[in-house]
């Protein structure tokens, strides 16, 4: 399951958690990594039990710029992100989700996980 | 400081959580294409004490220490900081549109220890946004100069028009922060000998690229969480109060959310009613805090500025400048105001324009 519309909170708060770590799971498998040397530790412990997670890791995880997952600060660009995309729709199990664009290097994991629950919501409406 | 990346992400950030322009706001800053943005790597809004010693190249006159102090005002296209004390960032300030760097709005710098210069030499290098009529959309900026000798021997004082940043090509190749800009100024020279004093036209240019390295944790993170924290606090200080706010939010598209915007939604979503509120939104704010508040180790950035004097001054050549290439090294790390500095300066002063200065300076810098 990827929508985050079930009726109880707690259900709904542990999908966002598990589609954070479709999120990196997606990021990782394009750039091969867990973020920058600072990041990768918590990006990779998080992504191990996201539920159980603390806030402050679901917190971190989400603010991380998209950047930190690149080698350089200006990606990804225009080349990476329909690769990122199609990873996405991967992880999110989803079919011709539509990328809205505007986002890039510095959107937040957080954001682009919301840009990609609105695609599912979208094709399940 | 920050001069980081918490300018990029830190300024999106805490852009709406101001209720009144929480949808607006949001959907302004998105509308296009989100564009490459570096950090930029000088000095910017902070009052800085340098001393050194200056090893001067190329002629005969004896090395000397210097001292200089430097007023730097904010980046015109940024209001935020890039290098500066995180505790004076203002998190509702938006994005920046010049994200790539911009001229500082207000330098004023005092040095002594310059012989050439009667022992020392006071500047002032100002701008500000204009909106012209008829010509709004060239963006120009008023522009101001003053510099002076300490003993008063020689004065200079222009105001004039700026073009707004222009990208140096291929910078953002490198991630690096840079601008050209380029102006016109009517100068008034005052010397102590009134047959020298002029009046006269001027076109200026002046450029700045430049990188942080070496990205590492901001030694005041704690005081960045707190600021986030008590942003999100001041807006939503229970989560019934949240989610009210959340409500208009969830019609929002989200990549025309702003980020604070998405982690307001995002603390919302991952919370119930027996949440104990203020307690989550401290340890989330620990969490971002860390995420986009890096630290360069060091900095390096070449800047440059020259003029072309339409003057009928028969001693004084008409067109020169002035180059300088700097590194900054953030030794402590517990501390982000302390500075080693190496520069390099080759050219000549606006002020006098016929003494080469040709030098390499290291000095320690204290900011404020």
């Amino acid at each position: 399951m990827v929508g985050s519309d079930a009726d109880d909170p707690i259900d709904a708060a542990s999908v966002r958690r598990e589609n954070r770590a479709r999120v990196i799971r997606a990021l990782q498998t394009c750039t091969g990594n867990f973020g920058d040397d600072l990041a990768a530790p918590r990006v990779q412990a998080y992504s191990k039990d996201p539920v159980g997670s603390d806030p402050e890791e679901f917190a971190f995880v989400g603010a991380l710029p998209l950047r930190r997952f690149y080698a350089f600060a200006d990606k990804p660009d225009k080349n990476d992100r329909p690769v990122l995309w199609n990873r996405l729709l991967i992880e999110f199990e989803l079919l011709g989700g539509k990328d809205p664009g505007k986002w890039g290097p510095d959107t937040s994991v957080s954001k682009l996980q919301r840009i990609a629950e609105q695609a599912v919501e979208k094709v399940d409406a | 400081v920050s001069g980081w990346r918490f300018a990029r992400s830190g300024w999106t950030l805490a852009a709406a959580l101001c209720t009144g322009c929480i949808v607006t706001e949001s959907q302004a800053q998105t509308a296009a294409e989100p564009a490459a943005e570096f950090i930029y790597p000088a000095p910017a809004r902070t009052f800085e004490a340098e001393g050194g010693y200056r090893f001067l190249q190329g002629d005969a006159r004896d090395d000397e220490s210097f001292y200089r102090v430097t007023y730097y005002g904010g980046l015109i296209d940024s209001r935020g900081e890039p290098l500066k004390s995180a505790e004076h960032l203002d998190l509702t300030i938006p994005k920046p549109a010049a994200s790539a760097g911009d001229r500082k709005n207000l330098e004023l710098q005092l040095q002594d220890g310059r012989s050439t210069l009667n022992g020392g030499l006071f500047e002032m290098n100002g701008a500000m946004p204009l909106r012209l009529r008829g010509i709004e959309r060239l963006n120009l900026r008023g522009a101001a100069y003053l510099a002076t000798d300490l003993d008063g021997e020689r004065t200079k004082a222009s105001v004039g028009l700026e073009s707004p940043p222009i990208r140096v090509p291929g910078a953002a190749k490198l991630q690096a922060a840079n601008y050209l800009i380029f102006g016109i100024m009517a100068e008034r020279d005052d010397a102590t000998d009134a047959a020298a004093d002029a009046n006269y036209a001027l076109a200026t240019g002046r450029f700045f690229i430049g990188k942080a390295l070496g990205m590492h944790r901001h030694p005041n993170r704690d005081a960045i969480a707190h600021s986030i924290a008590l942003k999100f606090l001041e807006q939503a200080p229970t989560r019934a109060d949240a989610v009210a706010l959340a409500q208009p939010l969830r019609k929002i598209n989200a990549e025309d959310l702003t980020d604070l915007q998405t982690w307001l939604l995002d603390a919302v979503d991952d919370t119930t009613e027996s949440t104990d509120w203020k307690q989550t939104i401290l340890a989330r704010s620990d969490g971002i805090a860390d995420a986009i508040s890096e630290r360069p180790t060091a900095s390096v950035y070449l800047e440059g500025s020259g003029w072309y004097a339409n003057s009928s001054q028969s001693n004084e050549p008409k067109s020169r400048g002035l180059l300088s290439l700097t590194t900054d090294y953030w030794p402590l790390e517990t501390r982000d105001d302390i500075i080693l500095r190496a520069r390099y300066e080759w050219g000549f002063e606006r002020l006098q324009p016929n003494l080469r200065i040709n030098q390499f300076t290291v000095s320690m810098t204290v900011q404020f």
